[in-house]
C-alpha cells in the first residue's frame, strides 16, 4: 500500500500539483528531510523499503506531498506536518483552546480485500462539514448515492451499517497532542473505531504519536473496549496540558499591571477602567477594566466572565501569567492585547496610540427603558411578559415570560413594579441625594470615596422607612400566594437582563420569613432596593453610560428554596460552537455558588447534546465537592434539566433570536427537595446571554 | 385513519382520486398522482409484478398504527397509500430515479427491517402548503447503547437493520437497470449514467423481486428537468420567499421546496412545502420567520424538486409492515442565505 502510494504520489492529493519523489524513509533515516537527500538517497531509501518489504513500523514519511501553499481539496495521505497544516482549520468548536483540524472520512464502500476503504483527509477550510464534502467527491459516478444532509446524518452518525466513518484530525497546540475524534454523538462500534485508526495511522507521519480523544461520556466508556495499539487521551488530560484559555476574545490596549486578587479584596490597590490586569488567581467580582488576564483557568459561566462578556472586556486564562516573561517584560507599558478563540499575542503601543483608540471604541451607552409608571399593582408572574421590562424590570419580565411556557417548571412569583420604589425614591428625596454626589469631584474622582459615599447611601436607604400601606398590602399579598413559607425578595431593576447587558449580579436577594422575626419583609425590600446603589452597579452603569436617575427597581418575589440538592446555570446554545446543539450547564452539590465559587472549588462542566439520539455528555470539568467520579446530578435530572431548557430556549426564540447572531438563553436553575417529596428542578430566572465577541 | 405527514400530497392525490372516481376513468398505473381503487391497485401490482394473490392483498393490506416502530396489519387500506408518499411513521425504505441540478442521473435506494426514529419529525405549525417540522429526540432512561435508538414510548430499540428485496429493476429509464443490494447498508445503485436518467414523462416501473420480503412493484413518471429562475435566495425575516420555476407540460407532477437555516445534518427544523406544478409559488412568510426564530447557525439547505411518488406497504421479516416508496424527481440545489 504505501510502495504503491509512493509510486502514484498524484493519486495521494486532490487538486494540486505534488511534490515528486519517495515518501518512505527506512526507521534509521526519519530525522533527515528528505529534501536534503537529493535523488540518490530518494532512490537508496526506496531500494530500502522494497528489501524490507512490509514493517510492523508505521511509514516514516518526511517529505511532503502538498506542494508549498496549494489549495487542494483533499489528500489521502500526509507526508509531513505542513500538509497537515495544508489542510487544517481552526475547527468552531472552541472548547479546548488551541486545536487545528482537518476532517477524516474512510468510505467503507470502497473496500477492497483487506483494505477496509479509502480514506480522505479534507481542506476543513473548503469542506467544514463532512457531507458537502462526501456529497461533492463520494456520491455517483459508480458509487453509492450520498443523500440529503438530514439522511446523511442519521445514517452515517448512528447506523451500524454506515457506508462512511467520520472523525477529526486535530493538533492541539497547548499539550502538543495529535488527537483523532469522532464526533460525541457518533455511534461507532469498537471495530470501526478500530478501522478508522488504522486506516489513519498508516497514512500520516505522526501515527505514533497519535492519540484517540473521546469526546464525550458514552465514547470514553467505549475507550475501554478498544484495543491496546489505540491510545487514548481524555478531556481532562487536555485541559491539563492547555496553558491558554480564550473566554471572551477580542481586541484591548490599555497599561499591563500585575495584581494580587487578596490586594484587591483587602483594597490595598484598585484596578482602573485602563488597565489590562493581570491577576494571580480568579476574582469573584472586578471593577471595569480594559481587560483581564489570570494565572489560574476559569470557568466560562463563572461571574467574572459574564462581566467581562456583559462590559466587551477581552478575558483569559493563562497558566503561569505572573511569571511569564513577555508580560512582565512589558509591566506598567501601554500594550496591545489581541485574545482570539485559539491564540493571543501582545505588543507595547505608546500612549498616543492608546488615546486614540481608548477614543474611537468608547463602548456604546445602553438606552434603559423608560420607566413605566402607570402600572401601580403587583402582579403575579402569569400576568406579565418580557414585554414589561419598563414596569416591572428585566429580571421581573422574563421571569413572567417563563411563566407562560407550559410545563416549564417556574415557582410561583408576585412581581411589585418599579412605581412603588420610585414613590419611595421621590419621598426620602434620592434623586437630590445621587445628583449631589455626582457633582462631588472626589466622588468622581477617587474610589474610595465613591465607596464610602455610596455605602453611605445604602445605609440610608436600607434605615428609610416604607409606606405603611404598601407594606402591609404586600404582606398580606404574599401571605395569601405563599402562606407560611419563607420567600425570596429579589432585585429587577429596568437596567438588567436586557438584550445587550445583562447586568448580572449587581443587585442583592434577601430573604422574608414570615415565622423569623429577624427577617421581616420591610427590611428585605430596603435592603434590596438599597443594593441598587452599591459601588458594583454603580460602576458597571457608569461604564455603559446608564443615567442613574433613569433606574429604578421592581421586585421579584418568590417561595425559597432551603433544601438544595443542586444549583447551577446553564446555556441553551453551544457556546464554543453554535453548529452543534447543545446546552452548556455548570452546576454544584448543594447551594455552593457556581458564578462565585469558594477558592479552589470547582463545579460540574459539560455540554449537553440533547438534540442528538442517546443524549451524549461531553465533560469539560468536575466538581471537587463531590467524590471523584460522581457527577452531581443523576442521569434523570440531566435529562428533566435538558427538557426545560429546550422549552425555554424555543419559547424565547422569537424574542431573542436574531438571524447572524449567537443567541442562548442564560438560565439560573436549582433542584430542591421538599418535605415528603422527590428532588425537584425549578427554573428561576432567564435572561439573553451576550455570547462571545466574535458571535 | 393513520396520520399522514405529506398532507398536501395526500390532498392531491386524493383530488385526483375522487375526480377519476366521478369521471369512471380508469387510472393509469404510471401515474403517480392518480390512482387506482383499492383493488385496482393491488391487483395492478400483482399483474405486472407477479405478486402471488397473497400478496396482493398484503399489499393492499395498511395499517392503523401511527406509532414508530414496527406496524400492524390490520384495517386494509390500500389506496391511501397507492399514489401517495409513505406516511412518516411508516416508511422503511425508498427508491429514488433522479435528476439532479448538481450530481446528475441516478438510481439509488435501500429497505430497512423498521422505522427509523431519527427521520421522524413532527408538524409544528401550517400554513396553506408549506408545515414546519421538528424533529423531537427521544429521550430514554437509562440512555441506549450505541447499537441502540431511543424510540418515543418503546424504550431502546434496535437500529434499523438494512433488509434484501432481491434483485430491483427499474422499466422506463434511458438505459436498463438492475440493481442488487452492496455492502454492509445493502445499497441499490446505479449511477453511471451519462445524462438523465430517463426521458422526460417517460413512464417508470420498479419491480423488486423479493429477498427478505414478499415481491413489491412501485411506478412513477419521469419529470421534465427542473428549471428554477433563480437558484439563490436570500431569507430575510419579515419577507415572503418566493420561487419561480417553469411548469411541466404535463400537470402530472408536485413540486416540493425543503429548507432548513440550522446547523447541519440533524437540523431541528425543516420547512416543507407542497405545490402544484404552476411555475410560482411563495413560502408564507409566517412559516420562514417561525423557521429563523428556531436559530440560524451552520450550512443553509434547500432544495426545489419537481416529483411523482407511489409506495406500497410490505411485510417486514420479523412481523408486521412497512412502507416502501419510489420517488421520481428532478431537484435543483439552492443557495439560500439566512439573514
Amino acid at each position: 500500500m504505501i510502495a504503491t502510494a509512493a509510486t502514484e504520489p498524484a493519486k495521494a492529493v486532490q487538486g494540486t500539483e505534488t511534490m515528486k519523489g519517495p515518501r518512505t524513509l527506512p526507521a534509521p533515516m526519519r530525522k533527515i528531510p528528505m529534501h536534503r537527500l537529493g535523488f540518490l538517497s530518494a532512490l537508496l531509501c526506496t531500494v530500502a523499503v522494497l528489501a524490507c518489504g512490509s514493517s510492523a513500523d508505521p511509514p516514516a514519511v518526511e517529505n511532503c506531498l502538498i506542494a508549498a501553499k496549494a489549495e487542494v481539496d483533499y489528500a489521502q495521505q500526509l507526508g509531513c506536518v505542513a500538509d497537515f497544516d495544508a489542510l487544517a482549520w481552526r475547527p468552531p468548536d472552541t472548547s479546548i483552546p488551541g486545536a487545528r483540524s482537518s476532517k477524516t472520512i474512510v468510505d467503507t464502500a470502497q473496500a477492497q480485500g483487506s483494505d477496509p476503504g479509502a480514506l480522505y483527509l479534507l481542506n476543513a477550510s473548503k469542506y467544514p462539514i463532512h457531507y458537502t464534502f462526501a456529497q461533492k467527491f463520494l456520491s455517483g459516478k459508480g458509487k453509492p448515492l450520498v443523500k440529503d444532509a438530514g439522511s446523511f446524518a442519521a445514517q452515517e452518525y448512528f447506523s451500524p451499517t454506515r457506508r462512511f466513518l467520520l472523525g477529526a484530525l486535530t493538533r492541539y497546540d497547548g499539550p502538543k497532542v495529535w488527537a483523532w475524534e469522532i464526533a460525541p454523538y457518533d455511534t461507532m462500534t469498537p471495530e470501526q473505531i478500530t478501522t478508522a485508526w488504522d486506516k489513519l495511522v498508516a497514512n500520516i507521519p505522526f501515527g505514533k504519536e497519535l492519540y484517540f480523544h473521546p469526546t464525550s461520556e458514552a465514547l470514553q466508556t467505549l475507550s475501554a473496549n478498544l484495543p491496546p495499539r489505540i491510545r487514548v487521551i481524555s478531556t481532562d488530560q487536555l485541559f491539563q496540558g492547555s496553558d491558554f484559555q480564550p473566554l471572551n476574545p477580542g481586541v484591548a490596549i490599555g497599561q499591563l499591571r500585575f495584581y494580587k486578587v487578596a490586594e484587591l479584596d483587602a483594597k490595598s490597590r484598585w484596578v482602573t477602567p485602563r488597565d489590562i490586569a493581570v491577576l494571580d488567581a480568579v476574582p469573584n467580582d472586578i471593577s471595569v477594566v480594559a481587560g483581564l488576564v489570570t494565572a489560574e483557568l476559569q470557568t466560562p459561566l463563572s461571574h467574572v466572565n459574564v462581566l467581562s462578556q456583559n462590559r466587551g472586556t477581552p478575558n483569559m486564562g493563562l497558566k503561569g501569567a505572573m511569571q511569564h516573561t513577555k508580560l512582565r517584560g512589558l509591566e506598567n507599558r501601554w500594550v496591545r492585547l489581541e485574545i482570539t478563540a485559539f491564540d493571543w499575542k501582545i505588543s507595547e503601543v505608546t500612549k498616543a496610540e492608546a488615546d486614540a483608540w481608548w477614543q474611537s471604541h468608547k463602548p456604546p451607552a445602553v438606552q434603559v427603558p423608560q420607566l413605566d409608571l402607570s402600572v401601580t399593582e403587583p402582579r403575579d408572574c402569569s400576568q406579565v411578559t418580557s414585554a414589561d421590562v419598563a414596569a416591572y424590570g428585566g429580571k421581573g419580565a422574563n421571569y413572567g415570560q417563563l411563566c407562560h411556557i407550559k410545563g416549564l417548571p417556574v415557582p410561583p412569583a408576585i412581581i411589585v413594579p418599579v412605581y412603588f420604589y420610585h414613590q419611595f425614591s421621590q419621598k426620602m428625596g434620592l434623586p437630590a441625594r445621587i445628583q449631589a454626589l455626582q457633582a462631588d469631584q472626589a466622588f468622581a474622582n477617587d474610589p474610595l470615596v465613591r465607596e464610602q459615599k455610596l455605602a453611605e447611601l445604602q445605609d440610608f436607604v436600607e434605615s428609610a422607612p416604607l409606606d405603611p400601606a404598601f407594606e402591609a398590602s404586600l404582606t398580606q399579598q404574599i401571605a395569601g400566594h405563599f402562606p407560611n413559607q419563607r420567600v425570596r425578595v429579589r432585585s429587577s431593576t429596568n437596567a438588567e437582563d436586557l438584550d445587550g447587558f445583562t447586568g448580572a449580579g449587581l443587585y442583592t436577594s434577601k430573604t422574608y420569613d414570615p415565622a423569623d422575626p429577624s427577617k421581616p419583609l420591610a427590611k428585605a425590600v430596603r435592603q434590596v432596593w438599597a443594593s441598587l446603589w452599591n459601588l458594583r452597579a454603580w460602576e458597571e452603569r457608569d461604564w455603559r453610560g446608564i443615567d442613574h436617575q433613569a433606574v429604578a427597581m421592581a421586585l421579584l418575589i418568590h417561595r425559597g428554596f432551603p433544601a438544595e440538592d443542586a444549583n447551577g446555570v446553564a446555556l441553551t446554545n453551544n457556546l464554543f460552537d453554535p453548529t452543534q446543539p447543545a446546552f452548556y450547564v455548570n452546576v454544584q452539590f448543594g447551594d455552593t455558588p457556581v458564578v462565585r465559587p469558594p477558592i479552589e472549588v470547582t463545579t460540574d462542566q459539560f455540554l449537553y447534546f440533547y438534540a442528538y439520539p442517546n443524549q451524549p455528555i461531553a465533560w469539560m470539568g468536575h466538581s471537587s465537592l463531590m467524590p471523584a467520579g460522581k457527577p452531581v446530578l443523576s442521569v434523570a435530572q440531566v435529562q428533566e434539566l435538558g427538557a426545560a431548557l429546550n422549552l425555554l430556549h424555543e419559547a424565547f426564540a422569537p424574542i431573542y433570536a436574531k438571524p447572524g447572531k449567537f443567541y442562548a438563553m442564560d438560565v439560573e436553575f436549582k433542584f430542591n427537595t421538599d418535605p415528603g417529596q422527590g428532588s425537584k428542578l425549578w427554573i428561576k430566572q432567564a435572561r439573553p446571554h451576550p455570547g462571545w465577541l466574535g458571535q | 385513519m393513520r396520520s399522514y405527514t405529506r398532507i398536501p400530497l395526500l390532498v392531491l392525490a386524493a383530488m385526483a382520486l375522487g375526480l377519476l372516481a366521478s369521471c369512471g376513468e380508469e387510472a393509469s398505473p404510471a401515474g403517480a398522482t392518480a390512482g387506482d381503487t383499492a383493488a385496482d391497485a393491488a391487483q395492478a401490482d400483482a399483474d405486472t409484478a407477479g405478486i402471488t394473490d397473497a400478496d396482493a392483498q398484503t399489499a393492499a393490506d395498511t395499517a392503523t398504527s401511527g406509532d414508530q416502530g414496527q406496524i400492524s396489519a390490520d384495517a386494509p387500506d390500500a389506496a391511501a397509500v397507492k399514489g401517495a408518499a409513505c406516511p412518516a411513521d411508516q416508511r422503511v425504505g425508498r427508491f429514488e430515479v433522479l435528476q439532479d441540478s448538481v450530481y446528475g442521473g441516478s438510481v439509488a435506494g435501500n429497505v430497512a427491517d423498521r422505522i427509523d426514529a431519527l427521520q421522524l419529525l413532527v408538524a409544528k405549525e401550517s400554513q396553506g402548503s408549506c408545515t414546519l417540522y421538528q424533529r423531537k429526540a427521544a429521550v430514554c432512561t437509562p440512555s441506549c447503547t450505541g447499537q441502540q435508538q431511543c424510540v418515543r414510548d418503546q424504550g431502546c430499540q434496535a437500529f434499523p437493520a438494512p433488509i434484501d428485496v432481491g434483485k430491483v429493476e427499474i422499466a422506463g429509464l434511458v438505459k436498463p437497470v438492475a440493481m442488487t443490494p452492496k455492502g454492509a447498508n445493502k445499497d441499490y445503485f446505479f449511477t453511471d449514467f451519462d445524462a438523465d436518467p430517463a426521458a422526460p414523462m417517460a413512464d417508470l416501473k420498479l419491480t423488486a423481486s423479493g429477498g427478505q420480503v414478499a415481491a413489491f412493484a412501485l411506478v412513477g413518471k419521469a419529470s421534465p428537468p427542473l428549471v428554477v429562475q433563480n437558484t439563490s435566495a436570500t431569507l430575510t425575516k419579515g419577507k415572503a420567499l418566493s420561487l419561480n420555476w417553469t411548469p411541466a407540460a404535463a400537470n402530472a407532477f408536485v413540486v416540493r421546496l425543503s429548507l432548513n437555516v440550522d446547523q447541519h445534518g440533524l437540523t431541528p427544523v425543516t420547512l416543507v412545502c407542497e405545490t402544484a406544478d404552476t411555475g410560482a409559488f411563495a413560502v408564507p412568510v409566517t412559516l420562514t420567520d417561525a423557521l429563523m426564530n428556531y436559530g440560524i447557525s451552520g450550512a443553509a439547505t434547500a432544495t426545489l424538486e419537481r416529483l411523482t411518488v407511489d409506495s406500497t406497504l410490505i411485510s417486514l421479516p420479523a412481523g408486521g409492515k412497512g412502507c416502501v416508496e419510489l420517488l421520481a424527481a428532478s431537484r435543483v440545489a439552492l443557495q439560500v442565505l439566512a439573514q
